[in-house]
């Protein structure tokens, strides 16, 4: 090859793999998310992750609890579904942290971002493999939630925002978690700090039982943190009561997280080592 | 070429066997195992503080639940016992996968072909286990103590109270044993304890009493062994009738190591790595 | 544009570590370059810097004529990177594997598929090619993790360590292979511990420690500042020492006690002299071999301490 042949040649190639612009950065998370999801099929823990767990933990809240709420005048099963859900979600996000993790170790994420790829697909990915998984989760717990007594009083249309909603909290979940394991990298590391987050948030929620229920001082945390809300939102949803003030609060900080965490994991993502 | 000792001598001197030489082979490995548990302080912290988090939340957000008139301190001084008991049993989890990574690794094979008693691998396991567990149920009681819990009951009672779970436990922990010498991945360990951890010991008379279950639930709460263990140990530090819920467990914990260790011991021979 | 791959006062902190200290280099296109050096001298943070991976704290570098830096989404079109530890995915298959990186680099679906035969063929997996890479050997993983990184071909491709922890019949698989990639016509920068690979691969040799440039030629050039091939001879009998050193009299200085050894400029060559001689005076050898210098040598040489000491 002659110089000038050879700068041509490099030309071309820098034209023909151009990893801007935004059809690139979609098509390549898909790839990457259809990647992921092979992954995820093969891991004999997720199945039990996404078929086991969720319904266990209904189940056992259900028959422990049940009686002592409904002396509280509560109809556990509607309370108890929202927030079931929402850890369902924490669970993947925890493992979406793992498997990222992973990726950093094995040099699975500097391979890709030394390709001409988008450098929005590694996150991409992630978030749409675990979006699916999402949607598997939510179409095993719903129907056995249903058999327990779940109800969705507003038809079709409560169904469609609790899932959308749902889904939505599972993005954020996934972008924070995913911020986690961009800035620990090692995968033993990562494993045993994932609890870090889900414990306060989750568990300090009013998902499980009434803010009421806990000591004055805890309950301005309880009242305000985003988990709560969306509890509530999800729990008006499917009781087709007053929506618009605990949706407006859910979407307005699932929109704070997001922007936050998404920047954030970005910039990680572009500065790894 | 001479050898300093002949093959005879060196059999002689070396030749595993014998009960002090058991014991001792077993203690060197146990201590071997405490010292890796006491480098990684991440994977006690972890396991005891999650728990802890768990006994505290559960006192924040259920005791006005389960006994509306009493104070979160009545609701403590009946928790704590369950608490205790379901973090050590969701610590035979770490057991089994550090078991299993030493699988792995080549570090059991190396015990193997060392002249050490054969039963010194798992034995030493499960010994460096129950020492973790101890130091769990003292930090758990501690940090009960602060939310109102009380030995009410005398000095020596106070110690069965600590001993008891751990000997349960450790009885316990022999299942996780034989399933990390059966896995294929670390996280098979996990996947397969977790769904049986949690309604042995949500199901059990722990979070709320019996009368708290559905009829039908009932039956199962009663003879669930975690049951007996939390009665055994709210007796033995509230007062009230305990030694037929000792008994029980005492029987429980040579049931689950005769079979348990059977099985395991049987798979670990068979396995040809 | 004879200058594939271009660096100039490439300098990298950690913290309190300093990877690169000013590193300069530059690839002819069509060449191979063979960076050499022990544990920690700076050569993945150097591959780390010129793949984008990486922004160097000072220094500029070019592929192609392309600012690493300022053009970073244009180098990442003209390379193709294998690193320290293989990349590839354990849970998915072979096949699986590379059609998955044919497919971010723009293959179709078919186009693809068929790319990843090819390889699988010319890097010798198409038997292994549908089984999970969780049950490849390591070596099979490095030819793996090469053929991910040739999927759509590079103009330059980045070689980290490739034969690191290999067995010495994978080891020349891979050699092979990256020979023929060189035919090809593709530039290739290759880092290594190993002075004998360098050699095999490498056009010219880069050698550095401490993230500085401390050497730079042919392999010959680097060999005659160290000292080249030499020859060792055991004796059977110790008493004969003095009979041998008279009889290799003329053919160079023998040095050492016990083991001989002595400069053997012409290789095999040496050597036969050296065997015809002592056989002439009625000597019997317990060894004779030919040796080239190892990395220790090389480093002794050219910073009087040995690899050991860097880190
Ligand atoms: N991400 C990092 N953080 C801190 N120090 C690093 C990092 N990467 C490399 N180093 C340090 O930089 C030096 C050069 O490392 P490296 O380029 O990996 O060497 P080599 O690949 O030649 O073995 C070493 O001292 C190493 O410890
Ligand atoms: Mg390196």
């Amino acid at each position: 090859m002659t110089a000038m042949d050879l700068q041509a040649r490099a030309k071309q190639l820098v034209k023909v793999r151009c990893e801007a612009g935004l059809s690139r950065a979609i098509a390549d998370s898909f790839i990457i998310g259809q990647r992921n999801l092979i992954r995820l099929s093969r891991q004999p823990a997720v199945i039990t992750g996404v078929l086991v767990f969720p319904i266990v933990f209904l189940t056992a809240f259900l028959l422990a609890f049940e009686r002592s709420m409904s002396a509280q005048n509560i109809d556990y099963i509607q309370y108890l579904v929202p927030i079931i859900t929402l850890q369902a979600m924490f669970f993947t996000a925890m493992n979406s942290a793992s498997n990222l993790a992973g990726d950093i170790d094995t040099g699975m994420l500097q391979r890709c971002r030394a390709m001409p790829i988008s450098r929005a697909a590694v996150l991409g990915g992630l978030l749409i493999a675990y979006l699916v998984r999402a949607i598997v989760t939510l179409a095993i717990l719903l129907p056995v939630a249903y058999l327990y007594g779940f109800r969705f009083h507003a038809g079709v249309f409560s169904i469609i925002g609790y899932i959308l909603l749902t889904l939505f909290f599972t993005t954020v979940a996934v972008t924070g978690y995913a911020l986690l394991a961009l800035g620990l990298k090692k995968p033993d590391l990562v494993q045993s700090l994932v609890i870090v987050p889900y414990a306060p948030f989750l568990l300090l929620s009013s998902g499980f039982s009434p803010a009421e229920n806990f000591p004055t001082w805890l309950q301005p945390f309880v009242v305000i943190q985003p988990v709560s809300h969306v509890a509530a939102a999800l729990r008006a949803l499917a009781d087709s009561e007053p929506l618009l003030v605990p949706l407006l609060w859910s979407v307005g900080w699932l929109i704070v997280l997001l922007s936050g965490f998404g920047f954030t994991a970005i910039w990680l993502y572009r500065r790894i080592s | 070429m001479t050898l300093p000792l002949n093959a005879a001598q060196l059999v002689k001197t070396r030749q595993e066997g014998g009960f002090l030489r058991t014991v001792y082979d077993i203690a060197l490995v146990t201590q071997r195992n405490l010292l890796l548990d006491l480098r990684n302080p991440a994977v006690i912290i972890g396991s005891t503080g999650f728990p802890i988090f768990l006994m505290l939340v559960f006192t924040a957000s259920f005791a006005k639940v389960v006994v509306p008139e009493g104070s979160y301190t009545d609701y403590a001084q009946f928790l704590v016992p369950l608490s205790t008991i379901q973090g050590l049993l969701f610590s035979t989890i770490n057991t089994g996968t550090a078991l299993y990574y030493d699988l792995r690794s080549g570090m059991v094979s190396r015990l193997r072909t060392l002249p050490i008693a054969r039963s010194a691998v798992l034995a030493g396991r499960i010994l460096g286990g129950a020492g973790r567990l101890l130091v769990q149920v003292i930090f758990i009681t501690l940090v009960g103590h602060l939310i109102g819990f009380r030995f009410q009951n005398g000095f020596i009672n106070g110690l069965i109270y600590l001993l008891l779970p751990v000997l349960f436990t450790s009885a316990f922990s022999w299942s996780a044993v034989f399933l990390a010498v059966k896995a294929k991945s670390a996280e098979t360990v996990q996947a397969a304890m977790a769904p049986w951890l949690l309604p042995l010991t949500f199901l059990s008379i722990g979070y709320v009493p019996k009368e708290g279950f559905p009829e039908w639930v009932q039956g199962f709460v009663s003879i669930n062994p975690v049951s007996a263990v939390a009665q055994a140990m709210r007796g033995l530090s509230s007062g009230g009738p305990y030694i037929g819920y000792v008994v029980q467990t005492l029987l429980w914990s040579v049931a689950l190591t005769a079979i348990f260790s059977t099985l395991a011991i049987r798979a670990y021979q068979k396995r040809n790595s | 544009m004879d200058v594939m791959v271009e660096a100039r006062g490439l300098e990298k902190c950690f913290g309190r570590t300093r990877a690169l200290q000013g590193i300069n280099l530059s690839v002819p296109a069509g060449s191979v370059l063979g960076v050499l050096g022990p544990n920690g001298a700076g050569k993945t943070t150097t591959i780390n810097c010129l793949t984008t991976l990486l922004k160097p704290d000072k220094g500029y570098a070019t592929i192609a004529g392309y600012d690493v830096i300022k053009q970073p989404a244009a180098v990442r079109s003209l390379i193709g990177v294998t690193g320290q530890f293989a990349a590839v995915d354990e849970e998915l298959t072979a096949r699986e594997n590379l059609v998955l990186f044919g497919r971010l680099l723009r293959l179709s679906s078919v186009e693809a598929t068929k790319r990843a035969t090819e390889l699988l063929e010319q890097f010798e997996l198409l038997e292994a090619g549908n089984r999970r890479v969780k049950e490849f050997s390591g070596g099979m993983r490095r030819r793996l993790d090469l053929a991910a990184s040739i999927v759509a071909e590079p103009l330059v491709l980045f070689l980290d360590e490739p034969t690191t922890g290999l067995d010495p019949r994978s080891r020349r698989q891979l050699w092979d292979m990256v020979v023929a990639l060189k035919e090809r016509g593709i530039t290739i920068f290759l880092t290594t511990q190993y002075l004998e690979e360098a050699d095999e691969l490498a056009d010219r040799i880069v050698v550095i420690d401490r993230g500085t440039v401390i050497a730079e030629g042919t392999s010959d050039d680097l060999k005659s500042r160290v000292g080249g091939t030499f020859c060792k001879l055991e004796l059977a009998d110790p008493k004969d020492e003095s009979k041998v050193r008279r009889a290799l009299s003329g053919l160079g200085d023998v040095t050492g006690t016990g083991t001989l050894t002595l400069a053997a400029p012409d290789g095999v060559t040496t050597l036969s002299e050296v065997v015809r001689r002592v056989d002439a005076i009625g000597v019997t050898l317990a060894d004779i071999s030919l040796c080239r210098p190892s990395l220790d040598d090389v480093f002794f040489a050219l910073t009087g301490h040995t690899t050991g000491e860097t880190s």
